[in-house]
């Protein structure tokens, strides 16, 4: 068993002439909430591609549960549940078939779709609507459905992309209660980028702030306002001044 | 006027990044020339014939090529019309941006204008195409010069026009009066109505009389002058004017212009009854909140459900694009059951079953570009779904060869099994229909795979499009010269099987040389298959997501 969930070793993504992520090492540990932080365009979208196996890292190394993206993506793939910042789903499918096709993509039975698919659906509000299109599905609808194929596997690690652009109050409030449950109870590594800064001083156990695909801090949140002298100060106010100054 | 400009920009952005981007890639270049070597192939081959049937016809001869003339410009303007027809749907209503630009200060006359000169370039760019060649060589052949190459490629962009007019005003007019639950409904009384009119026309187009009988009576039957009706559709308009310039005796034939003053008008009006938040009513479009929840129609309980070729039907069952896509692949099965029993009748005829087969072949393969095409493109931005989990993206692209080409059989099962009936012929020349149509299914399937997945464009999910543009133009001309040789490698074994010698050859009959052949166009199929399968996967991995 890996001490570590996620690690990244000199992880590299360049796009011609642009370089999106330069040398990002990370390692998270099981049971960690890592709030992964940056000005738009850092980089962050990428990292997470690369993380997930959507994008090949240009060099360096992606390891997932101590398993290399690169070398066995199908396993290394099965352990991660993703959660995209767009709700890009199939349009024309229900909320349970588009699990049906989540679940079968991911090798499980059609007895345990249903079952693990029904309860994550009544978790997340969704099991009167599960037989509505997708496509019929308010914004905040579609997060929460992401939510329950993203689980549906039940994946050592949870990546989370903006997790609370378009949810309701009582959305983001399931949502930032589910993170830290799955981290606390379930020893569930959660990987999550976000703009909302008070979440991320919420349920974060240690950030990272990215600019122009550096890492430019990485630690929890306490060792980070010391560091800085900001100990008394916000998660905002810290990432403005790490941030400032850095064009 | 100015709105249009400004809404016309993004098409045109849109474009020259295509351009751009087509530009940089060696393959764009290669298919290019290979097109251009197909339609330099396709107008010296049409010059051929037409110079052939001069010679050996005389007059009968020219007025047989004026009619296959007519008849096939007048075939290309109903399938414009129901190109708009499909084209028009997705930009008029459903397109995601409608109700966006509805909150510019933006005229509903301007959006219809913008909307209709991109459908009206979408649906008639693929036709021009296809037309050009055949255009050329009857210019040519009718002796009209410089002259007559001119006003023959400017009356073909009249005939686009005019075409895309009728289909747009029928379209807005439809969604105008039909109730929302009933549009499904209306768009295949339209569609039927449509393919009737192309059985008609594809009868004025019918040559198989002259190749079999070859006796007079038909020849005379087939080049006789086309009915007033035929001679006032724009292709027996189009024929005339050509003719008139070398001809004095043949009326001008500028009706064509009238027709094209006659789509102003008409579009005038569509612009009138054009109501944008019509989307609405197809069940797509526009606001979620104001439509009443309903439950997802249609379900496919016989099949393992959760898989990529179930989400396949069901998105294909519940999409009204899709739906027409489909419609227009049965509006096929109808043309070819039709000149299956037509061709039947000559039963007499050793050459009817290779005929047969034939067909059948070159509808699978063209119905292959609304259906199969874009089924990779189906994904959409949903994709992620497959990139992110460890179902390979190999496998992803293998399901969706399974459902091209589990269509594709279907298809050559119905027409094998009609075959049995309509065209009578023995057990051997029925396997060997059966094994040619199994060819062209994969060949077709295989070409639907790689330039779905090479011109895919996850951004857009409008089938119409990837039909129109590269993507559509190279697959039909790839497949249809596949095809084209497939049939030429059967024909020597259906004389075999036939028992009869080869008109017009001195070759002996043997099973064996049959034999090799069919393992000739076995292996070409498959290798195509293999190639076609290696580049859309290689090419997808290189995909920068």
């Amino acid at each position: 068993m890996a001490v570590h969930r996620i690690r990244t070793v000199d992880l590299c993504k360049r796009y011609k002439d642009i370089t999106a992520v330069t040398d990002l090492n990370l390692t998270i540990h099981p049971g960690e909430v890592f709030c992964f932080l940056g000005p738009n365009g850092a980089g962050k979208s990428t990292t997470i591609k690369m993380l997930t196996g959507i994008l090949r890292p240009t060099s360096g190394q992606v390891h997932i549960n101590g398993i290399d993206m690169l070398g066995n993506s199908k396993k290394a793939k099965a352990a991660i549940g993703y959660v995209p910042e767009e709700p890009f789903l199939y349009d024309k499918l229900t909320g349970m078939e588009m699990l049906q096709v989540h679940g079968k993509l991911y090798g499980l039975s059609p007895v345990y779709i249903r079952q693990q698919g029904g309860a994550l659906l009544d978790r997340f509000g969704l099991l009167g609507a599960h037989r509505r299109l997708v496509g019929e599905y308010s914004h905040g609808m579609k997060q929460r459905l992401m939510f329950s194929m993203a689980l549906l596997h039940d994946p050592d690690i949870l990546i989370v992309d903006e997790p609370l652009v378009g949810l309701d109050p009582a959305g983001a409030k399931l949502v930032k209660d589910l993170l830290a449950t799955l981290a606390r109870d379930e020893e569930k590594t959660i990987f999550m980028s976000t703009h909302t800064l008070s979440v991320a001083e919420e349920v974060g156990d240690t950030v990272g702030i990215i600019h122009n695909g550096r890492m430019i801090a990485c630690d929890t949140i306490d060792i980070l306002k010391r560091e800085y002298d900001l100990e008394h100060q916000t998660l905002e106010s810290l990432f403005l001044q790490i941030t400032a100054g850095r064009g | 006027m100015g709105n249009v400009f400004s809404l016309l920009m993004v098409d045109v952005l849109a474009l020259r990044t295509n351009v751009k981007q087509g530009l940089r890639r060696p393959s764009t270049y290669i298919f290019a020339l290979f097109t251009l070597l197909t339609a330099w192939l396709f107008y010296s081959g049409t010059v051929a014939f037409i110079h052939m049937l001069q010679d050996k016809l005389g007059e009968a001869g020219d007025m047989a090529t004026v009619t296959m003339f007519t008849g096939f410009l007048n075939a290309i303007f109903v399938m414009t019309i129901f190109s708009a027809l499909v084209n028009g749907i997705t930009a008029l209503y459903l397109e995601g941006d409608i109700g966006f630009l509805l909150a510019y200060p933006v005229s509903k006359g301007s959006l219809f204008t913008a909307r209709a000169l991109r459908v009206t370039t979408v649906s008639i760019w693929f036709s021009l195409m296809m037309t050009i060649p055949f255009m050329l060589a009857f210019s040519v052949a009718v002796g009209g010069g410089g002259a007559a190459v001119v006003s023959g490629l400017i009356s073909l962009l009249g005939l686009g026009l005019v075409a895309t007019a009728i289909g747009l005003v029928l379209l807005v007019t439809l969604i105008r009066i039909v109730p929302p639950h009933r549009l499904r409904l209306a768009v295949t009384a339209l569609v039927i109505v449509s393919t009737l009119v192309v059985l008609l026309l594809f009868r004025t187009f019918n040559v198989e009389d002259i190749i079999i009988k070859e006796d007079v009576s038909a020849l005379a039957g087939f080049a006789a002058p086309p009915s007033m009706v035929a001679g006032l559709l724009p292709g027996g308009l189009i024929a005339g004017m050509l003719q008139s310039l070398v001809l004095p005796a043949v009326s001008p034939g500028l009706g064509i212009w009238l027709w094209v003053l006659a789509a102003g008008v008409l579009l005038w009006i569509a612009a009138r009854l054009y109501r944008p938040q019509d989307g609405e009513a197809t069940g797509s479009g526009g606001s979620k909140a104001l439509r009443r929840p309903r439950k997802a129609e249609g379900s496919v309980p016989l099949l393992a459900t959760g898989g990529i070729p179930w989400k396949d039907v069901l998105t294909f069952i519940r999409t009204p694009q899709y739906n027409i896509q489909g419609l227009f692949l049965l509006s096929m099965i109808a043309i070819y059951l039709f000149s299956s029993y037509m061709l039947g009748k000559q039963a007499t005829s050793d050459v009817a079953p290779l005929l047969n087969a034939m067909l059948a072949g070159f509808v699978i393969s063209i119905s292959g570009v609304r259906v199969l095409l874009p089924l990779v493109n189906a994904e959409g931005r949903a994709l992620w779904v497959i990139l992110a989990s460890p179902h390979p993206l190999s496998k992803m692209l293998g399901a969706k060869f399974k459902v091209m080409l589990n269509l594709c059989l279907g298809l050559a099962a119905i027409f094998t099994v009609s075959t049995m009936f309509l065209v009578p012929q023995d057990w051997a020349t029925l396997a060997l229909t059966a094994g040619f149509l199994i060819l062209v299914s994969l060949v077709s399937s295989a070409g639907a795979l790689l330039f779905g997945s090479i011109y895919a464009d996850f951004t857009r999910l409008d089938p119409s499009l990837i039909v129109a543009g590269m993507a559509g133009i190279l697959y039909t001309v790839v497949t249809s010269i596949l095809t084209f040789v497939l049939a030429l490698l059967f024909a020597y074994p259906f004389f075999v099987s036939e028992g009869v010698a080869i008109p017009n050859v001195e070759l002996p009959l043997s099973w064996e040389a049959a034999g090799l052949l069919t393992s000739l166009a076995t292996l070409i199929t498959m290798v195509f298959v293999i190639i076609s399968a290696w580049w859309a996967v290689s090419h997808m991995r290189r995909r920068e997501w």
